[in-house]
């Protein structure tokens, strides 16, 4: 046999020895770890070798956000059961959940963690769900709550793993439940309510009281206590940060432009607080301002972010560095109480240049929605 | 560095000669010089010649990574018009070829062209791209796809 024909006999057997479905796991998790969350998901249905290696693969960039639209009332004819989910890691593609067996005119989200949604229905029940999986966990009932319970008066955490949970409400009535509790635990002393941020580094509630008095509670055991060991200047927005504000002359002209202004209490992948302040002003104008804590506990105003973005629902930033999908330096907003049915209200609010970025039509173009919101798959 | 030579040697007989520098980047060959510094003759069981030659070809052009901007954004230029040239059956012979011979720069490289080649693919079309017997049985893969069945549900949107 010659060298030629032997190589050849020699590649022909090579070729059907190797293939991709025989590929070893490690070698499979390599190519996998790359792809995006949803590329993933769809390459485990090509065979059960692919399907096996992806078990216990996160995507290298999971962290990017996607924005989940709930279906309008008037959507009800065609499925008020399925969102609508908008991926802008997919060179912006929208697709549709599975029917999640919520009736979405009932129901409402109040905020999300990771996957998860916390959801309110008229009945007021809360339940937490995982629109990607339809997996539902019914949390203890609380006949106290009002149905028109906001946003920002709901803090949520969820470890996607083990599925342990923080709900935590400081309006009407302040209570918090964790997973194994069968019942809501009181906060004592706490009779007056405020926007609030958790901090899971340390367990501890940052609230933030009409007053502008900050306090800070430690949730790491059953009995939540004050904690006085640090001292938090009070906080107060400060209209003179905004643009437009510039001078005494041009003080009427911005009061008159304003349509309203919000604070909202946050905490940082390092674990610092931060305050935002926003104002919004005619024709649909939004700006930010954000503030952190110096040394001496006073707030003092920072330009950027960095390299970390902030979730303005959740009250938290990720990090946000070279990754396809996120922006670093910037703010991810749906609207709060300015119609989050409205899509000049969510939007991407780049902080290096103050601007608002819309999203593509397509985001909104698919259904008739009556509320968004941004969370993370995992 | 000594300008010292190595011959590598692949599983069907083809040899190569090669810098000593050249030849570290293959980590596999790298452990062996360690271990034993009079070796200039190496063979390579697992990996043809064609393959190996491709992987010289990379190791070669990656010997000295400068850290300068300029520098990187001409070696990712190669590297993109490098990969181009493959096709998906070359492709799985170079991520075995990378991984057995321990160079993680191609290994990434590789692993990263072939997750953007599957990203945009519908299982049926990798299946036929990645030539993948279907394994599953009906219930099976309809199983697996109802637990995913948010990726596949593309909703349609109005054509502008």
């Amino acid at each position: 046999m010659g060298p030629r024909k032997k190589k050849a006999n020699r590649r022909r057997q090579e070729e059907e020895e190797a293939n991709w479905s025989a590929l070893c796991p490690d070698l499979l998790r390599c190519v996998f770890k790359r792809l995006s969350f949803t590329a993933l998901n769809r390459a485990k249905s090509v065979c059960s070798t692919w399907h096996s290696a992806s078990r216990g693969c996160v995507p290298n960039q999971n962290q990017i956000p996607w924005l989940i639209l709930f279906p309008h009332e008037e959507e009800s004819n065609k499925n008020s059961s399925s969102c609508v989910l908008f991926v802008p890691e997919d060179q912006d593609k929208v697709y549709t959940s599975k029917d999640l067996g919520v009736d979405f005119s009932q129901s409402r989200c109040l905020t999300t963690c990771g996957s998860w949604l916390l959801l309110l229905n008229r009945r007021r029940d809360l339940y937490i769900l995982n629109p990607l999986t339809g997996e539902r966990i019914d949390l203890s009932n609380n006949q106290h709550l009002p149905s028109d319970l906001r946003c920002d008066q709901v803090c949520f955490r969820i470890d996607n793993k083990t599925k342990d949970y923080l709900v935590v409400m400081l309006q009407y009535c302040s209570v918090f439940t964790k997973k194994g509790y069968k019942k809501w635990h009181d906060f004592p002393h706490l009779d007056c309510y405020g926007d609030f941020a958790y901090n899971q580094k340390d367990q501890k509630l940052y609230v933030h009281y009409p007053n502008d008095i900050v306090n800070i509670w430690d949730l790491s055991g059953d009995n939540p206590h004050k904690d006085r060991s640090l001292s938090l200047d009070p906080f107060y927005i400060n209209h003179y940060d905004f643009p437009s504000f510039l001078n005494d002359n041009e003080d009427e002209l911005y009061w008159d432009k304003l349509r309203g202004f919000a604070t909202r209490t946050a905490v940082t992948v390092s674990g610092h607080v931060l305050m935002v302040s926003s104002i919004v002003q005619d024709c649909k104008t939004w700006y930010f301002r954000i503030y952190k804590t110096n040394l001496y506990g006073n707030w003092v105003k920072v330009k950027s972010l960095g390299n970390e973005a902030l979730i303005y629902d959740m009250g938290i930033t990720v990090v946000a560095n070279g990754i396809p999908g996120i922006k670093r330096n910037s703010i991810y907003f749906s609207g709060v109480d300015h119609g989050r049915d409205d899509p000049h209200h969510i939007f991407v609010y780049d902080l290096t240049t103050q601007k608002m970025e819309p999203l593509p039509q397509c985001a909104f173009s698919t259904i008739r929605f009556s509320d968004a919101r941004w969370f993370f798959p995992c | 560095m000594s300008s010292n030579k190595i011959v590598l040697t692949s599983s069907d007989g083809e040899s190569f000669e090669v810098e000593e520098v050249v030849a570290r980047k293959l980590q596999i060959v790298g452990h062996m010089l360690e271990d034993d510094c009079v070796i200039n003759e190496i063979p390579l069981q697992n990996v043809t010649g064609d393959i190996l030659s491709m992987v010289i070809e990379y190791c070669k052009t990656h010997v000295d990574e400068e850290e300068s901007e300029e520098a990187q954004t001409k070696l990712k230029t190669w590297d993109e018009e490098f990969m181009k040239k493959f096709d998906i059956k070359t492709l799985l012979q170079i991520i075995l070829a990378a991984n057995y011979l321990n160079v993680k720069g191609l290994l990434d490289l590789v692993s990263q062209t072939i997750a953007d080649t599957i990203k945009d693919y519908t299982p049926e079309q990798i299946r036929e791209v990645f030539g993948v017997e279907n394994d599953y049985t009906e219930e099976e893969e309809a199983e697996v796809r109802k637990e995913n069945a948010w990726a596949f549900d593309e909703a349609d949107t109005p054509k502008p």
